[in-house]
């Protein structure tokens, strides 16, 4: 009996996944609104993120990615900011324009 | 008696323990170093002053930096555990754990790789709100591994011909299960939608404003299970079954694809003569997000010679 569930259970299985590969293989990649088919399925999207900043991560350098304000606070936290004023790290102040 | 100079590598240790070391609450570097000498004589010992600043204060600079920047990111990852406890709360919480797990990666990406198992083990930093936080940590955390995780080809339709009850199946290591005790996902998804709405409003992020606690709707303890996975460069977060949560946990462990079904069902109060429909339901939307994959060959043959 229980083997008799399990390959019914495997029966679908299969048919499932090879239903599922074959809508995949076949499937346009976006539907008439602009979404992806395989977006619709998807689920809840969370609300994107700052991905420039994130992928900044773990790198040396922010400059020209968004990532780095160039306000005091904004240098918190990013390496590079040289050049855009915020930052003084020898202790020096920023030269006057002159 | 003369002193042997100190090693690079000494030098590395010294200063990596001095600017690792928590600031005090006026963000200054602490007076006294871990190992209990002033930490002035530390930084003399491998810094010279300059025209302007001591060695002490030329240290600081560096001490400052690597805290402002790990909390900064670690606020990043984790902005609605933020909203739930508070911004002094989630302050004094970061603190706590990196000074546990400090930044040992060449990337900040992993920062918040422990926190939620650090959190688990320490209740009193969450308060009265700890199980929500724990989940919503994991959810949070979830998201980046969604984010940037391999994606593999997923199983063709030929190869998928070629299965049986004994065939083992992988997951694509972006899908994330998660287990919860609340259905925290929507409460994170919501103040995540807050936080962009507040931010986009201001224009520019006000980082220094305090956030009191976020008012927050009731909520029952109610198990939740969620896969975070990524589909065209986005991450979702898609609401599972029990059964379908744990059908997906035994694949991810290399269980058979019959003892996954097996062990899917363990403790089911769907009815027998359900069953089928709904596994093909599950398999077929994990095959069109493409979630199926093959396994590495290395678990397939552990004990196969390596070249």
């Amino acid at each position: 009996m229980k083997n008799q569930v399990n390959a019914f259970l495997l029966s679908a299985a299969l048919a499932g996944l090879m239903g599922g590969a074959t809508v995949a293989a076949h499937a346009s990649t976006t539907a008439p609104s602009g979404t992806s088919v395989k977006a619709l399925k998807a689920g809840v999207e969370r609300t994107s993120m700052d991905t420039t900043k994130h992928s900044c991560k773990g790198k040396n350098d922010c400059k020209g990615q968004g990532g780095c304000k160039s306000s005091d606070n904004g240098c918190k936290g990013k390496n590079s900011c040289k050049g855009k004023g915020g930052c003084a790290t020898d202790g020096s102040k920023m030269p006057s324009v002159v | 008696m003369t002193t042997q100079p100190a090693t690079l590598a000494e030098i590395q240790r010294a200063m990596a323990a001095a600017v690792m070391q928590p600031l005090t609450a006026d963000d200054a570097m602490q007076t006294v170093a871990a190992e209990g000498r002033p930490m002035r004589e530390v930084a003399e010992s491998f810094i010279a002053p300059n025209s302007r600043l001591t060695a002490f204060e030329r240290l600081e600079i560096y001490n400052r930096q690597y805290w402002y920047r790990v909390l900064d990111s670690l606020a990043e990852d984790f902005v609605a555990l933020r909203r739930i406890l508070g911004s002094r709360a989630f302050h004094r919480l970061s603190v706590a754990y990196l000074s546990s797990h400090p930044s040992r990666s060449f990337t900040l990406r992993n920062l918040g790789v422990r926190l939620a198992d650090w959190l688990l083990a320490n209740p009193q930093c969450a308060g009265r709100r700890h199980a929500l936080a724990v989940d919503v940590a994991r959810i949070e955390w979830a998201f980046v591994e969604a984010f940037d995780n391999a994606d593999y080809p997923p199983l063709t339709v030929e190869q998928i011909a070629t299965l049986d009850a004994a065939s083992r199946l992988a997951l694509q290591p972006h899908v994330q299960l998660l287990a919860l005790h609340y259905a925290a996902d929507d409460l994170a998804l919501n103040l995540h939608k807050q936080e962009k709405r507040q931010t986009s409003e201001a224009g520019v992020q006000q980082e220094e404003v305090e956030l009191p606690k976020a008012r927050l709707p009731k909520l029952r303890r109610r198990p939740t299970w969620v896969a975070a996975h990524r589909a065209d460069n986005s991450v979702f977060y898609l609401r599972l079954r029990r059964e379908e949560f744990l059908t997906l946990s035994a694949i991810r462990q290399g269980l058979s694809l019959v003892d996954a079904l097996e062990t899917g069902f363990v403790g089911s109060r769907i009815p027998v003569t359900r069953r089928a429909a709904f596994v093909q339901e599950w398999f077929a939307r994990w095959a069109e997000l493409g979630w199926i994959c093959a396994p590495p060959l290395e678990s397939l043959y552990p004990d196969s010679p390596t070249h």
